[in-house]
């Protein structure tokens, strides 16, 4: 395999500065919101949101080589907002009954783009109410609450990637309620 | 017009990226391939030149992002690039983000995409050439005045979305209580799913067969059809098994479907490969108008088998702007070839999806056998996309010939640390009515998934 570092190599550099060039360009005639790509050594994120970008769109390309958080080099403001790792330490509030993925896939807090979410922190669920869904090959899983009560803390951050046996959803059963 | 290609952007994932690369390079061209993270390792990650990343897994949040797909192209040099099928092939977005970014895209104008993806408008396009469509209506505005369509044209019927296709927002409907019932749910279903609530009806035809024509145009005016395929072996409108060609249609009926398909295209003045999709009556003998897809399909294969061309190297050249190489005269059907789609997923538990690891992939090999797959022992299938693991396409004298030739090769077809659809496809290709071709659209979930359930009951086979 030809790495992608090398056909970065193969671009002189100045047409390395012409391909972000290129991005800019097309991202200010857009109405695009913000992109991130990376091609070997070369990452480009643009962001038009305030808290990112003092005025217009910010260019980040930074040399990967010369990064050592390869990977973890998102911006502070992008990494604050991940939820923690599948196999990171969560806090489960006390007597709290955790509901976990059925299944790896991809979650989804409401039933379509734009739609509500389900639920959210506070709400009250029944034991069959939808508290999200995991998409497994495209098949929608609605995976239910399991008891009654209130909901109290949503683990993952709708769109991203969980393992069989995450935690998704944290629920305080409600005194006398049935569980599973 | 002619605008050599250099470095190509492959924006899909899975065995047609694979496909593309291969095509890419076989043309002399770099391949670059968009990855998700969960696809960094893949096949067409290998075989690439290079790889550029798009996002996280989900495809909301990579393959499908218009603006990260340009991006990447940008980025990593690209001077054009190939949607493949699904994610982004059909969004006129794409074209358009592409043109106004100095880069092809292979594949039509975002206007043939526009007009080819909205099925009302297809339909009239297609009633304007003189096509047959099926009995039904343009838009109706409410349930009432789809009652009125349906009492005319009779029941059963299909609400159809204006903006679905590939088997997506289809409600079948028996009788006028029940289409008054259903109308709001459709539209609402419709408009959540597409953006988009516009319903037409249509006739439900129940004894048909899904037969579909390949197109390749170029940008001078040339268009040609490398002739039919028959894709009537179907789940829940999602097609298992296809060949080429069509079987059990007279010739007049496989001329009148290439005109038919040919006059559509020109209409569109399509340009690139492109599929004009008709449903075949087989009680009336006659056949209507179903839809066109924009883009390559799952199922070219079969028609490169029995025409020698190469379908995916033909839209790299129609991109950069050269001729067809051939013309309709040069095109000639010969021999039979068929398809099984290799899906992961368990056919004995209601086809549940079954992503993991490869522990074993061996495809068969031969004479007439092709596979088309990203797949190879210790591949770790990802849950987060469609569960096509790869296609064994067959190809023999006639149609008996490939048939045994491809029960033998899916005998020989050794996967495990997943379930597969492989044991399945050996009992519909053993099957009398297939072999027969005695068969239609229904054929599969009506008779053979209810044979294929009951003999495992008896067998007590787990």
């Amino acid at each position: 395999m030809a790495s992608s570092d090398e056909l970065v190599g193969r671009m002189l550099v100045s047409s390395e500065e012409d391909a972000v060039r290129r991005v800019v360009a097309a991202f200010e005639r857009s109405d695009w919101s913000e992109i991130e790509v990376r091609f070997g050594a070369l990452r480009v994120h643009l962001s038009t949101d305030a808290h990112r970008a003092t005025s217009g769109p910010v260019a980040r390309t930074d040399p990967i080589g010369s990064n050592p958080e390869r990977s973890g080099s998102a911006d502070a403001e992008t990494t604050a907002s991940l939820p923690p790792a599948s196999n990171a330490p969560i806090d489960v509030p006390t007597g709290a009954h955790v509901v976990v993925s059925p299944s790896p896939g991809i979650f989804w807090r409401a039933p379509e783009p734009g739609a509500p979410p389900f639920i959210d922190a506070g709400q009250r669920v029944d034991a069959s109410s939808t508290v999200c869904i995991v998409e497994i090959m495209k098949l929608m899983n609605h995976v239910k609450a399991g008891v009654a009560g209130e909901v109290v803390v949503v683990f993952v951050e709708n769109g991203h990637a969980v393992e069989k046996g995450d935690p998704l959803v944290a629920v305080i059963p409600e005194a006398g309620g049935a569980g599973t | 017009m002619n605008r050599p290609l250099r470095r190509v952007l492959v924006a899909n994932r899975g065995e047609i990226a694979v496909r593309i690369v291969r095509a890419c390079h076989d043309e002399g061209l770099e391949a670059v391939v968009a990855v998700s993270d969960a696809d960094e390792n893949s096949l067409a990650a290998r075989l690439a030149d290079g790889v550029v990343h798009v996002g996280p897994p989900s495809a909301a949040q990579s393959y499908l992002r218009v603006e990260q797909v340009v991006s990447a192209a940008l980025l990593a040099g690209c001077d054009a690039i190939h949607p493949g099928y699904g994610f982004l092939s059909e969004r006129p977005e794409l074209a358009e983000a592409c043109a106004s970014n100095e880069v092809v895209f292979v594949g039509p104008t975002a206007e043939s995409i526009r007009l080819g993806g909205d099925k009302v408008s297809a339909r009239a396009l297609a009633r304007a050439v003189g096509v047959p469509v099926g009995d039904g209506s343009d838009t109706v505005a409410d349930g009432v005045a789809g009652v009125a369509v349906a009492d005319r044209v009779g029941y059963p019927v299909l609400l159809k979305a204006a903006a679905g296709g590939g088997g997506r927002g289809m409600v079948r409907v028996d009788d006028a209580a029940e289409l008054a019932d259903r109308f709001a749910v459709a539209s609402n279903e419709a408009r959540a799913a597409f953006g988009d609530g516009r319903l037409y009806v249509e006739r439900l035809v129940e004894n048909a067969r899904h037969v579909e024509v390949q197109l390749l145009a170029d940008r001078h005016g040339s268009i040609v059809h490398l002739g039919d395929r028959d894709c009537s072996v179907q789940r829940r409108y999602q097609k298992m098994v296809e060949e080429a060609p069509a079987a059990g249609l007279s010739a007049d009926m496989h001329d009148r479907l290439a005109a038919a398909a040919v006059a559509i295209g020109r209409e569109l003045d399509y340009v690139g490969a492109g599929t004009v999709e008709f449903l075949v009556d087989l009680d009336r003998q006659e056949f209507s108008f179903l839809e066109v897809n924009t883009r390559v399909q799952v199922e070219h294969p079969v028609t490169e088998m029995v025409t020698g061309v190469d379908i995916v190297r033909e839209q790299l050249r129609i991109a950069a702007g050269r001729p067809l190489s051939f013309s309709q005269d040069d095109i000639s059907v010969s021999g039979h070839a068929i398809e099984c789609r290799i899906n992961a997923e368990s056919p004995d538990a209601g086809f549940l999806p079954s992503p993991g690891a490869l522990d074993e992939w061996r495809p068969p090999a031969g004479a007439g056998i092709r596979v088309d797959s990203h797949a190879f022992r210790g591949y770790v299938i990802p849950p987060y996309y469609d569960s096509l693991l790869g296609k064994l396409i067959v190809a023999g004298g006639d149609r008996v010939e490939t048939i045994d030739r491809l029960s033998k090769a899916l005998s020989a077809f050794e996967v495990r640390g997943v379930e597969t659809t492989i044991g399945l496809h050996r009992y519909i290709v053993d099957h009398p009515d297939f072999r027969a071709g005695s068969i239609n659209t229904t054929w599969l979930e009506r008779v053979l998934l209810r044979e294929y359930a009951s003999r495992y009951a008896e067998n007590g086979v787990v």
